[in-house]
């Protein structure tokens, strides 16, 4: 006996759910039939392993003057598919065009000297964490926060990130006021980091678009995720994130840069620890927000369009930046 | 349809109608050189400027409490790259330009640029 779950149009109240189990219970091939008016589905417990398509026209033809239809998928499915799309879309543009309206608020030149206190490197920090530093880093934060919140929905990964960035600006900060320019990448690096980690961003944004199984055949970062994840659940949830966070103290942002450069200078581990920390800890409040927000919405009913608008978002800043990283290697 | 919408607004980064500016130059003794002056601090200015062709070129960035993407400046097709200190004056010299040719300066994330027509 096989149970099978089709859907079912036309249905206008409660007394349907009556007729359409007394009509297709009827049948030969039926043992039980289950309306649920609700998800618009009927689960069918079958005797035989009838012929799917066969069935449906025999139930249809029996439901056909009552005004129901039976169908394998939902009718609205499909309906379901692309309007989430388009709305994951539209609300992506949105925000990229308040994002780029916020860039020409032209906070960057409002910027004072650190040379007075630590809350400068802070105020830094916060400034940066919402200029186009923000497509880079948090870009990279909402491409993990949608895959760990589609895959798993903890906030474990996410804290893992964050602590390995932080953990990477105190110990790699603070040696650059020690051993100084090795630490220092040239643009072409920097470049060269942008184009591997947009690439990655690029492959998870296709992969969150949801509803349409457009996940790529090939993805350097999901076969990097599927052999950390046979060792461990442990690593691929809480090292993986760890590693990337780290790696973030890299990334192409002129702000980062600069605060590396003045950091350097001081000459020492712990003041130069203490500023890019300090300047870590004020992009800190972006970042988590745009964590938090991802793990929200996920577990919400707007999930699916939710990961749509993430997914346009997170594709754009990948083009974007590989896009920069040509020109900056006189590649366009 | 996201490609589309990233040509779209790179493509409106850039526009052509500027005003080519000439007050930041400043000649040198026998007109076989000169200075161009550009400040950056929250981008870079004048964001277009018209010099001579062929003729020894410095140029004069001068940042004042630069920390954002301006303080790295990066000219891709001379590979010239550089990170400015963040308050103070750096030259870079470039080598003589040929006439009708537009030199683009970027910075790091290619957020701000500023060009250099170069005319005989």
């Amino acid at each position: 006996m096989n149970t099978h779950k089709f859907y079912i149009k036309g249905t206008k109240c409660q007394s349907c759910k009556i007729i359409i189990e007394e009509e297709l219970s009827t049948m030969e091939s039926v043992s039980e039939v289950n309306v649920d008016l609700n998800s618009k589905s009927i689960s069918i417990a079958m005797l035989d392993n009838d012929n799917q398509e066969n069935f449906i026209d025999a139930a249809n033809r029996r439901l056909k003057d009552h005004g129901y239809v039976i169908d394998i998928t939902a009718d609205n499915k499909k309906f379901n598919k692309w309007r989430d799309l388009i709305l994951g879309a539209i609300i992506s543009i949105l925000f990229i065009i308040g994002f780029q309206q916020l860039q020409n608020l032209g906070l960057d030149s409002s910027i004072g000297s650190p040379a007075q206190s630590l809350l400068a490197p802070f105020v830094i920090g916060l400034i940066a964490s919402v200029s186009t530093c923000l497509a880079v880093v948090g870009g990279l934060v909402l491409t993990l926060s949608s895959h760990y919140a589609k895959s798993e929905g903890t906030w474990r990964p996410q804290l893992s990130f964050h602590i390995g960035r932080l953990i990477s600006f105190v110990i790699l900060g603070g040696l650059l006021g020690v051993v100084g320019s090795i630490f220092q990448f040239s643009v072409y690096s920097h470049a060269i980091v942008a184009i591997i980690v947009s690439a990655f961003m690029l492959f998870n944004g296709v992969s969150l678009i949801d509803g349409f199984n457009i996940a790529p055949k090939f993805s350097f970062s999901g076969v990097f995720l599927k052999m950390a994840m046979q060792y461990s659940k442990l690593t691929s949830n809480t090292l993986i994130p760890f590693i990337v966070g780290f790696i973030t103290f890299f990334l192409p942002c002129g702000f980062t840069q600069s605060m590396q450069l003045f950091a350097l200078q001081t000459g020492s581990f712990q003041q130069s620890s203490l500023i890019m920390l300090s300047f870590a800890l004020g992009t800190l409040p972006t970042l988590i927000l745009i964590s938090y927000t991802s793990l929200t919405f996920s577990k919400s009913k707007y999930a699916p369009i939710f990961f749509n608008a993430a997914a346009c978002v997170i594709i754009f800043l990948a083009i974007e930046g590989i896009y920069n990283a040509l020109v900056i290697l006189n590649l366009i | 349809m996201a490609t589309a919408i990233s040509a779209v607004i790179i493509s409106n980064r850039t526009s052509d109608d500027m005003k080519a500016s000439t007050a930041n130059i400043i000649q040198g003794a026998e007109g076989n050189s000169q200075h161009i002056k550009i400040k950056a601090k929250g981008g870079f200015y004048p964001p277009l400027t018209e010099a001579k062709a062929n003729t020894k070129t410095i140029i004069d960035v001068q940042t004042d409490n630069t920390f954002d993407c301006s303080a790295t400046l990066v000219i891709p097709a001379l590979k010239i790259s550089r990170n400015l200190p963040p308050s103070g004056a750096t030259s870079i010299e470039i080598p003589p330009q040929p006439a009708g040719s537009t030199l683009r300066a970027i910075c790091a994330m290619n957020m701000y640029e500023f060009k250099i027509n170069f005319k005989s």
